[in-house]
């Protein structure tokens, strides 16, 4: 997951960068040199973060499948904890992109009746994720709640 | 939704059942299909009406501009034609039924929809008349379920006053029947002639009397009322061409004197408040709060009625608000939220409000809608460390506001009017009175059936969340909140687009309550009946955690 990550610092600080480096390219003078240092400043931060971020993430991150509750923990900055008691669980999707798809990892995703839940699980392996999501379709199965 | 439109293809009667996936252990179930024997009703034909001006708005002024430039005036009956044949084949392909368990609904003309509503699925059915509805007496009906955040599930625009009534004791009457839980897997629901639905009495739980209305109105949003025709007026103005428009120079002001400039004052005032209190009296007519059977129902609105029914074991939330005004005539709003309403409880279009309530009173009505909330929770101030977080925010935020603003004038080379350091202590001073006010807003009981909550510097409110409506249960703490100690929790109910936030709140006590609300019995609870007297010392099912 910490390579997922890392990927996606890579791209988003490139993407921001790739219009700041068109403008440096077609202007001229003082304007170049600003757009080329903004977009030099964010390609560097892109990869600073891409080198830390990941791994300060990925050790901020656990979960719990609990008897009762699915409980996460992460957050580098907001350390954010989060219980979903499995008889309030819609439905779970499954998703991956292209890198995780790479990786071999899917991300996990509960879903309860409220839309402001936050039950996202990262970089599963796709046979354990599998796995997963039986577990907690049959607890969610045990009771019937709206 | 690749699917072509195919206008030729008869219509099925058979709804499409997705095919059956083995996905994982429990095996699929497929819901018994609900009797399309039944007659397809439709709504009034009147409705073709409705829809072509409700089409029209938008099409017409192009459709204006079309006739205006090609000056083809023969067009313009032409047209007509055709927005009614369009609304009416729109008509004629919206159809619907009720056979006691499942609504099923089917629209479009080349995009066709077929819906089904299981009955106990049902959060909520609304009444609305609007003026024009009034005049042909007509009533439009909104059946709104769980999950569908934007919009009503089933609409029925529009259909005669007796028909809508029936219709909404038929479903109500029905979901009862269902007890609000699903019918037996694999059982087919039996299909109780709607005709039998009996329902039960209507006992009358609050009315307002009209000074209240009058206070209601002055309190209110209707304040706001003047304030935005003005406004509107005044974009009028401003597109008149100058000719009719009054030439007002300086010195007539002057001429005017200020007694005259006063008097024009007073008299605006004067409109400001009369303005208010008809628009409270318009918008609350009739205030009436009932209890049918398990249903409570919030009648109001002279021109535009409105009729909400909420199943009382639906209640997600019940909210209390009160601003300045309100706290010193020890007035609140209540609001009362089902899962199945549109839109952010702050937006309030859709929710059940019913303004400004004295103590006893909301008490009384608490003890119907929300019955483990009475007496309401007492509240445990948020940690006096807490206060200077709740300081410090707005603090922060003004000084980088006064500072961008001050330094972007300099550049501009404006001089501020006044010494630009009286300017930000100013605002300084008033963010802090905001600090200081917004952690005396902060309130949390603890843990018990109905959990509350309070914030807001100006406008408290106050949020009663009961357990057994709880989703799931969040926890965060930014680094600043962890330097002292503090986090927030989060109570996820279903429908809502907002969670209910106990901000800075200990962390050891957030920690503890994060880990026992979702899980105990009495969120287990579902149903209303069990809900009161549950004893908060007796609800204990602490998870314990299997990595």
């Amino acid at each position: 997951m910490r390579t997922v990550w890392r990927a996606h610092w890579i791209v988003t600080s490139a993407l921001l960068a790739l219009p700041l480096a068109l403008l440096a390219a077609l202007s001229s003078g003082t304007d170049r040199a600003v757009f080329a240092a903004v977009a030099a400043a964010l390609v560097s931060g892109g990869l600073l973060g891409a080198a830390l971020a990941p791994g300060k993430a990925w050790s901020r991150w656990s979960y719990g499948v609990g008897p009762e509750v699915l409980d996460l923990e992460h957050g580098v900055l907001t350390h954010r904890r989060s219980s979903v008691p499995y008889f309030r669980v819609q439905h779970i999707d499954l998703r991956s992109g292209p890198i995780e798809r790479a990786l071999g990892v899917t991300r996990l995703v509960v879903r309860t009746a409220s839309a402001t839940s936050d039950a996202e699980l990262p970089g599963i392996p796709t046979d354990e994720a599998d796995r997963l999501r039986c577990l907690i379709l049959e607890r969610a199965g045990r009771d019937d709640a709206v | 939704m690749s699917a072509p439109t195919e206008p030729d293809l008869p219509v099925s009667d058979e709804p499409r059942t997705p095919e059956p996936r083995r996905v994982g252990p429990p095996a699929p179930v497929i819901l018994p299909v609900a009797d399309t024997a039944l007659p397809r009703r439709r709504t009034h034909p009147v409705s073709i009406v409705f829809e072509a001006l409700g089409l029209g708005v938008r099409d017409a002024v192009l459709f204006a501009l079309l006739v205006i430039s090609t000056g083809g005036w023969w067009l313009l009956p032409v047209g007509l034609v055709v927005l009614l044949v369009i609304s009416g084949v729109r008509w004629y392909r919206a159809t619907w039924s009720f056979d006691g368990s499942t609504v099923v609904a089917d629209r479009g003309v080349f995009q066709r929809s077929h819906r089904e509503i299981p009955v106990h699925r049902i959060q909520q059915v609304d009444l609305v008349r609007r003026v024009r509805h009034q005049l042909l007496g007509m009533t439009t009906v909104r059946i709104e379920t769980s999950g569908g955040p934007t919009s009503s599930e089933l609409e029925l625009a529009v259909v005669p006053a007796r028909e809508a009534e029936e219709i909404r004791a038929q479903l109500l009457a029905a979901r009862d029947r269902t007890g609000g839980s699903p019918p037996a897997l694999g059982a087919r629901a039996v299909p109780d002639p709607p005709e039998v639905a009996s329902r039960p009495d209507e006992e009358v739980l609050l009315t307002l009397p009209a000074r209240r209305l009058v206070v209601a109105g002055l309190t209110g949003p209707q304040l706001l009322a003047l304030p935005l025709a003005l406004a509107w007026l005044v974009n009028l103005a401003d597109d008149l061409p100058a000719s009719v428009t009054p030439d007002l120079e300086a010195n007539d002001v002057e001429a005017l004197g200020l007694f005259s400039l006063g008097l024009v004052a007073v008299g605006i005032l004067l409109a400001w408040i009369l303005v208010a209190v008809v628009a409270g009296m318009v918008t609350y007519h009739g205030l009436a709060v009932t209890r049918v059977g398990n249903d409570l129902r919030i009648r109001r609105g002279l021109f535009d009625r409105r009729d909400t029914s909420i199943p009382l074991a639906r209640v997600q939330l019940v909210q209390l608000t009160a601003h300045p005004v309100h706290r010193l005539l020890g007035l609140v709003d209540l609001r009362v939220a089902s899962a199945g309403q549109a839109g952010p409880v702050a937006a309030g279009a859709n929710h059940a409000v019913v303004p400004v309530l004295t103590r006893p009173e909301v008490e009384r009505l608490l003890s119907i809608i929300l019955p483990p909330a009475v007496p309401v929770p007492e509240l445990v101030a948020a940690p006096a460390r807490a206060r200077r977080r709740q300081l410090v925010g707005p603090l922060v935020k003004t000084a980088v506001l006064v500072t961008t603003a001050l330094l972007i004038l300099e550049w501009w080379g404006v001089r501020a009017p006044t010494p630009e350091l009286a300017v930000a202590a100013v605002t300084l001073a008033g963010a802090a009175a905001y600090g200081v006010a917004a952690y005396r807003g902060l309130g949390a009981s603890g843990f018990g059936p109905v959990v509350a909550s309070r914030r807001g510097a100006i406008v408290r409110r106050t949020d009663l969340v009961p357990l057994a409506r709880l989703q799931s249960t969040r926890r965060t703490a930014s680094v600043f909140q962890r330097r002292r100690h503090l986090a927030t929790l989060w109570l996820d109910i279903s429908g809502m687009h907002q969670a209910v936030a106990l901000v800075d709140r200990d962390a050891d006590e957030a920690e503890l309550l994060l880990e026992r609300l979702a899980t105990t019995d009495a969120a287990r609870a579902d149903d209303a009946d069990q809900r009161p007297g549950i004893d908060p010392n007796e609800v204990g099912t602490v998870s314990g955690t299997v990595a």
